[in-house]
């Protein structure tokens, strides 16, 4: 009986019928309130309406049902981070959504990283408002600061907003954080020399090596490609030109990362 | 090429010491240290791999004894040589703990395939110890560098367990 309501369902929905869709899948649910699919399914339409708070709540109640259910894991996860309040919970849904999509096949994988970097996006905007009001406050300080040294009258202040020893450390940290050397992240290094690539070269496998280590590979080890192991000739490496400019600009962005030992 | 450059390696490779780029061993050292600085960040459950004093090409590594295996409980140390031209050339890596296993002769020689003819520059020692203790677990009785020990493996499951238990008790611990 839920089936046939959902077959209706899913009938309506596709014509564009939100109105009847979602009174066919409550009647589902009605009779068979275990069904996670049914939750789903009808979370699908409050979606196209942009109902939020209603695709919130089915999509809760199928992930009560099958926890591992990635459309509700998508769905709770959009909607949260649409409603714009809790984009934490929602990333984290998202999040969850694309990682259970590793051991599955959906057809919606993309619609997940998009709205994935939609939401971190939205996510960053917000706090832009507010760092950027931080920053023109912490520049004015500066400003008062320095005329105020010279003078002799101490600044005005404004009980409103941070304190100058306040900002003060604020920025030496950020600074700090910039000019620190951390990690070369692996995807510049070389599966060989294990450091970060001048001349990056890329498998017919997609697996990107320094160039003149790889053709000294090919020509001392033999001619496959050192981590798949699948056949490799010299005239099938193809130039990496954008990791390469990404690791020009990160270089220069961070000159300890050349020969770095961490 | 200066004769002195070739020989092996000389104490200027300790970790942070001078090097020298034009050296043949220079990229040798360079991804040794690496491997020791990604051992030191993310080390491997139940084993360790470091150099033996200041030649940054000789290291040991430990590895204990799998608890699926009947070899837990034991502590058994391997010897590893780096080549010159590692990673080039397989590292040569012997156990010194004296193990009942198919593939671990007497004098500790370690039968292998990736560290032999199916090497790749590509793996690290952190690959081949656990390649070795995933051998530990798994032997290989097709391929065995003591062929009476793979024909009891094969035959007779518990005496070839209670051998190794016995050995295990008796070399590494």
């Amino acid at each position: 009986m839920g089936e046939a309501l959902k077959k209706l369902g899913n009938e309506c929905f596709a014509k564009g019928k939100l109105d009847a869709a979602i009174e066919a899948y409550s009647q589902a649910i009605c009779l068979e309130p275990q069904v996670a699919v049914y939750h789903t399914n009808r979370a699908m339409c409050h979606m196209k309406r942009a109902n939020w708070p209603a695709v919130a709540a089915d999509a809760r109640s199928a992930l009560r049902l099958e926890p591992a259910s990635i459309k509700a894991h998508y769905l709770l996860g959009l909607a949260l981070t649409a409603m714009e309040e809790e984009f934490d919970d929602g990333l984290s849904h998202l999040r969850r959504a694309l990682d259970l999509c590793k051991e599955a096949t959906v057809s919606y994988k993309e619609d997940i990283i998009r709205a994935l970097l939609g939401a971190r996006k939205r996510r960053w905007e917000l706090g832009r408002d507010r760092s950027e009001g931080s920053l023109r406050a912490a520049e004015e300080l500066a400003q008062q600061l320095c005329e105020a040294s010279a003078t002799g009258k101490s600044p005005s202040t404004d009980p409103s907003l941070p304190s100058a020893e306040e900002m003060l450390v604020e920025a030496v940290a950020e600074l700090k954080r910039k000019r620190t050397p951390t990690r070369v992240p692996d995807y510049f290094c070389c599966q060989i020399t294990m450091e970060i690539m001048l001349d990056p070269v890329t498998t017919p496998c997609g697996i990107t090596y320094e160039r003149n280590i790889l053709v000294d590979h090919l020509r001392k080890v033999g001619k496959f490609d050192p981590v798949t192991r699948k056949p490799l000739d010299v005239h099938q490496l193809s130039p990496n030109l954008a990791l390469k400019e990404a690791i020009s600009d990160f270089l220069e962005a961070n000159p300890w990362a050349y020969e770095c030992n961490m | 090429m200066p004769q002195a450059l070739v020989e092996k390696p000389t104490p200027a490779y300790r970790a942070g010491g001078p090097v020298f780029h034009a050296h043949p061993e220079f990229m040798a050292a360079k991804r040794i240290n690496k491997e020791l600085q990604d051992l030191g960040k993310d080390p491997p459950s139940n084993c360790s791999a470091g150099p033996v004093g200041d030649d940054l090409f000789h290291w040991q590594a430990t590895i204990m004894g799998p608890p699926d295996s009947p070899f837990q409980g034991g502590v058994f140390f391997l010897n590893i040589h780096f080549p010159t031209d590692y990673p080039f050339k397989p590292p040569k890596v012997s156990f010194t703990t004296r193990i009942y296993h198919p593939n671990v002769n007497s004098s500790g020689s370690i039968c292998l395939d990736i560290l032999n003819s199916q090497w790749s520059p590509a793996l690290t020692i952190s690959k081949v110890v656990l390649s070795i203790c995933s051998l530990l677990t798994d032997p290989n009785p097709d391929d065995p560098l003591v062929p009476e020990i793979a024909r009891i493996y094969k035959a007779d499951r518990k005496k070839y367990e209670d051998t190794a238990k016995e050995w295990t008790r008796k070399y590494a611990t």
